[in-house]
């Protein structure tokens, strides 16, 4: 039905428009065209409608541009003093970890005399170094970096200005 | 021209690479270079899906605003107006949606051909004069201002997008938050009314 060509002409201009129209489509809409008025101007009033979008002009206040210029600064420096010191959290954590690891190195040489003191036997002993002491150390010193920082993002939050 | 299509592709990663690592570190600098370079658009854009001037100042500070506190969500693999934009969607709904329960668009909108279950509320009319007939440039642009101004946002929103920020159907479809049929749909709705007013313009002749 000539209709239907008509309204699949159309959609086909509307997806050409649109950037939707695969090669085969434009090809028969291009040898459709050169015969067909109607679509012709349908093409032409939909173009026309597009190229009149760019008739405005939305010129940005200056004053505007200025003043997100001045909250952007304000609010950068406002984060700067708020945001976690990822350095200083870095710092801390490797400090934390280097004394674990010569207290583990200590507790371990005087475990001898620990045994000897508490009366038990050296295996023993070891266990309870290991356990109650060593263990609960390494366990902190390398949780600490992400305890530092969410305590960190926590106080940020708090300090944010809404 | 498939080798200077590769080369363009290369320029503009490299461009939302330096977007991406600035905005992480938080530069300054570069933020505002940003604004320099995109305030414009982001007017326009807020203006299309507004459909008023008031409130857009506003909204335009505080995208900004939000680019510089969210900027470590941008990474650089798509380009930077899209994420742009989609900040200063959400910031526009969440806008109307404390001034009141309306709504720019919601999953149901596009599947009903009944215009009153989105229609803008009368409340939020403005006697203020049409920011489309103030930015009037062209005689063409003049026919257009009216059907802009009573055209519901989310087709104004589409056509901006497309035809103005030359956004692709995926992007468009990412910043929308509908699919991409729904978007065409929205493009074809437009166009459809604009197209209108020029016939009805010519049959008036």
């Amino acid at each position: 039905m000539q209709t239907d060509l008509h309204n699949e002409m159309r959609q086909i201009i509307d997806n050409s428009l649109v950037g939707e129209a695969s090669p085969e489509q434009q090809q028969a809409l291009r040898k459709h065209l050169l015969e067909c008025a109607a679509c012709q101007k349908y093409a032409s009033d939909s173009r026309r409608a597009i190229v009149s979008l760019n008739g405005f002009s939305f010129a940005a206040d200056p004053g505007l541009t200025e003043k997100v210029h001045a909250a952007l600064a304000l609010r950068a420096q406002q984060l700067q003093t708020t945001r976690p010191n990822r350095k200083r959290i870095l710092q801390i954590s490797l400090a934390a970890l280097l004394l674990t690891i010569v207290g583990s190195f200590a507790a371990l040489q005087v475990n001898g005399a620990l045994a000897a003191a508490l009366h038990l036997p050296l295996v023993q002993a070891q266990a309870g170094l290991v356990t109650l002491w060593i263990a609960p150390s390494w366990c902190f010193a390398l949780l600490l970096p992400a305890l530092l920082l969410v305590s960190a993002r926590s106080a940020n939050r708090k300090g944010q200005i809404i | 021209m498939l080798e200077c299509d590769e080369i363009m592709a290369e320029a503009l990663t490299t461009d939302t690479q330096r977007i991406a690592r600035g905005l992480r570190h938080g530069d300054v600098a570069l933020l505002h270079e940003l604004v320099e370079q995109y305030q414009f658009r982001l007017v326009r854009y807020l203006i299309y899906l507004l459909g008023r001037r008031d409130s857009v100042d506003d909204l335009v500070q505080e995208t900004w605003l939000r680019v510089l506190e969210r900027g470590r969500s941008y990474n650089g693999s798509s380009r930077f107006e899209p994420w742009l934009f989609t900040i200063a969607r959400n910031l526009t709904i969440d806008h109307l949606r404390k001034r009141r329960n309306f709504s720019l668009d919601s999953g149901n909108h596009d599947s009903s051909d009944d215009p009153e279950q989105h229609r803008e509320p009368a409340f939020l009319a403005s006697s203020a004069p049409s920011p489309f007939e103030l930015a009037v440039r062209t005689e063409e642009a003049h026919r257009i201002a009216h059907t802009l101004d009573t055209l519901e946002p989310i087709y104004r929103e589409a056509l901006v997008l497309r035809f103005q920020e030359e956004l692709s159907l995926q992007e468009m479809s990412a910043v929308m938050g509908v699919p991409l049929t729904t978007v065409s749909s929205r493009i074809y709705r437009g166009l459809a009314s604009l197209r209108s007013q020029m016939e009805g313009d010519e049959h008036a002749n």
